[in-house]
């Protein structure tokens, strides 16, 4: 894998709302290579996309990054200003976003609507971002992609448009696509199609990918790398081995269990995780999972916990890791029950 | 559309001859023979059925037929004579009404919440509450009374109509600039709203290409009718002005029971309607793709 392309470092993002402060993502950090492909997974509300979009700056109003740093090719992008962060956007850094029949412009064709990306960041004639529209309809696979430059995006189905969607995304050939939700929006097997297709263009062009997820198992052949997000917290991050195999995390276990596996005989139940998340008008003051925890601790309720290593590359935060938490070794045996 | 117009006619037809009194009943009753005379001369003896038929050739001929109550005068004179006075008015209160009234939308929309939202809105809310009339006598007595800048009425100038057309298009301008914002505003939390702003578009482009061509889509629907309206004037606004446009003679005739003058220019108010709504209709396919001849797609 490449060099580090994305640090992202202690951020902190909420929204001030007239209830109060909603801290949407509390001191997050983690890194993507180059060429790489990341998940993100978490239940809804537990910050995965205000940090996406507080990394492009796309905040909407009465949203604000607070504090921390997002290392783009060692440049930090929560210094730029405006038009340095709109030179980058769609250039270097794309999104694609979870709703496709809403995301697409509707009384724009979608050719005009890749054409503009292109002719924004690289000041070509029209003729050649025509060529080059039709190219891109080609890698993602939209047949007879000359005339359907011409359509408008009611004429195609949810699957095409996010189809089109990734297309205008890689129009400037980024070095990060950012793909929050690409496929909740759509049916089973289209979804696998897009998260296939996502893989295919991150193995082939090289480009590094965030896939956005709140559904483990639609993300587990894809990528290699797994981070856990709950309540603005990331939760756990270890390889997508040790994430399906080897979770340290007890909120791990609780998505996992909610996921419907293939390879598993007897018709499983599944089994949502209990309670809800967190209000992060006010969040706990201590683990956020702790309310929902079976395996909570005192110490659980008063105080964040803590990141525990057990191999290089892989974290977990939770207070049941310390070495000296109380019945360390039955906890960890408890993962067996959530694996298989 | 022919259809429309048909029961337009027939509608005004009927409720013409359904109304009690005639165009000769007058205080001062004419005498039987000249009555006769003048019943047979409008074939107002005829059956009702023949007349309708008759009235029906006349104005596929383009002709509204005499006027009842100007000998001499047909009612196609009196349109010609009034109309252009208030189309011209009408044109320009729209051309106010789209040139002020979608700009300001915008910029209230732009600065929402800011001192320029405020001013716009406070102004719009006073515009959409005030009645033309009440709107038309407080500007002509200010600049026209009290400062001397216009004049009072009459169009031998063209300062004449400045004073009317505002008059005319306060309200439509005051409601436009309300609804550009609201519908931008909307917009504006659109999805495609922020693919827009993450494909780095420049503002400009983000807020007009993405942003306004969808805001106006509901702007363009109210403004066919409005245009319309305006292009019919205002009967009040112009008897305060004292313009001479086609709504004095409809005032008169339905006094006057002038048949045939309200007829007419009620047909050719219809007719005119039909024609903008038909023209509205045009715009919105090519604004919004969504919308097909025939058929809709959601
Ligand atoms: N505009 C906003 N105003 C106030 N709070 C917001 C706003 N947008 C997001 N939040 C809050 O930020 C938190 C994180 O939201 P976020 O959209 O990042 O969740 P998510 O993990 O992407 O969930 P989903 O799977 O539903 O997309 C939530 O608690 C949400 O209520
Ligand atoms: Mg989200």
């Amino acid at each position: 894998m490449g060099a580090t392309l994305l640090e992202v470092d202690n951020l902190t993002t909420s929204f001030f709302t007239h209830q109060g402060e909603v801290q949407a993502v509390r001191g997050v950090n983690f890194r993507v290579n180059a060429g790489e492909m990341v998940g993100i997974v978490g239940e809804s509300g537990s910050g995965k996309s205000v940090t996406l979009l507080s990394v492009l700056q796309l905040l909407k109003s009465p949203g604000k990054t607070i504090a921390g740093r997002a290392l783009f090719k060692g440049e930090n992008l929560l210094d730029k200003n405006e038009r340095q962060m709109r030179a980058l956007r769609g250039d270097c850094l794309s999104m694609i976003f979870q709703d496709p029949m809403t995301s697409l412009n509707p009384t724009l064709t979608i050719g005009e609507q890749i054409m503009e990306t292109l002719r924004v960041h690289r000041r070509i004639s029209r003729k050649a971002a025509r060529h080059r529209a039709v190219e891109l309809l080609e890698l993602v696979r939209i047949p007879s992609p000359d005339q359907r430059l011409n359509a408008y995006p009611h004429e195609f189905s949810g699957g095409m448009r996010q189809r089109v969607m990734i297309a205008m995304a890689l129009s400037c050939d980024p070095d990060l696509l950012i793909a929050d939700e690409p496929s909740t929006a759509l049916d089973v097997t289209i979804q696998a199609q897009i998260i296939l297709l996502l893989k295919q263009i991150q193995r082939e062009l090289n480009t590094a990918v965030i896939l956005i997820t709140h559904d483990l198992g639609v993300i587990a052949e894809a990528v290699s790398r797994v981070i856990v997000m709950y309540g603005g917290m990331i939760m756990e991050e270890a390889s997508v081995e040790d994430i399906f195999y080897r979770p340290r995390h007890p909120y791990t276990w609780g998505l996992l269990a909610s996921v419907p596996r293939v390879d598993v005989e007897e018709k499983q139940r599944l089994s949502p995780i209990a309670g809800s998340p967190p209000d992060m008008l006010n969040p706990p003051a201590g683990c956020p999972f702790f309310p929902r925890c079976r395996f909570a601790l005192q110490i659980c309720r008063l105080k964040i916990p803590a990141y525990f290593s057990s191999a290089p590359g892989r974290r977990s935060l939770c207070w049941r890791l310390h070495p000296g938490a109380p019945d360390r070794n039955r906890f960890l045996e408890r993962q067996k029950n959530y694996v298989n | 559309m022919v259809i429309t117009l048909l029961l337009v006619i027939t509608l005004t037809f009927c409720m013409m001859h359904a109304v009690p009194g005639g165009p000769f009943t007058a205080e001062k009753a004419l005498q039987p023979e000249v009555e006769k005379a003048l019943r047979a001369k409008y074939h107002l003896d005829d059956p009702l059925w023949r007349q309708y038929t008759d009235y029906l050739l006349g104005i596929l001929r383009l002709d509204f037929g005499p006027s009842f109550k100007y000998p001499g005068v047909t009612v196609n004179e009196l349109i010609r004579k009034g109309f252009p006075v208030t189309f011209k008015a009408g044109v320009l209160a729209v051309l106010l009404v789209v040139f002020a009234g979608i700009p300001l939308g915008i910029v209230a929309a732009v600065k929402q919440n800011k001192w320029q939202d405020a001013v716009v809105m406070v102004m719009a809310t006073v515009g959409v509450a005030i009645p033309s009339f009440v709107l038309a006598t407080i500007i002509l007595y200010f600049f026209a009374l009290k400062l001397g800048w216009l004049p009072t009425f009459g169009v031998t100038h063209w300062s004449g109509y400045i004073l009317p057309v505002v008059a005319l298009a306060g309200f439509w301008l005051a409601f436009v600039a309300r609804l550009t914002r609201s519908s931008l505003l909307d917009v504006l939390q659109q999805d495609y709203m922020v693919t827009a702003r993450s494909k780095g578009l420049y503002q400009h482009q983000i807020l007009l290409k993405h942003g306004l061509k969808n805001a106006l889509i509901p702007v363009i629907t109210v403004l066919g009718p409005v245009a319309a309206n305006l292009l019919c004037g205002s009967f009040v606004v112009e008897q305060i002005f004292a313009l001479p446009g086609i709504g004095k003679y409809f005032v008169q005739s339905i006094s006057n029971r002038d048949y045939t003058t309200i007829m007419g220019i009620t047909i050719f108010y219809a007719a005119f309607l039909i024609v903008m709504v038909f023209i509205v209709d045009l715009f919105y396919v090519f604004i919004d793709p969504r919308i097909k001849f025939g058929k809709s797609t959601g």
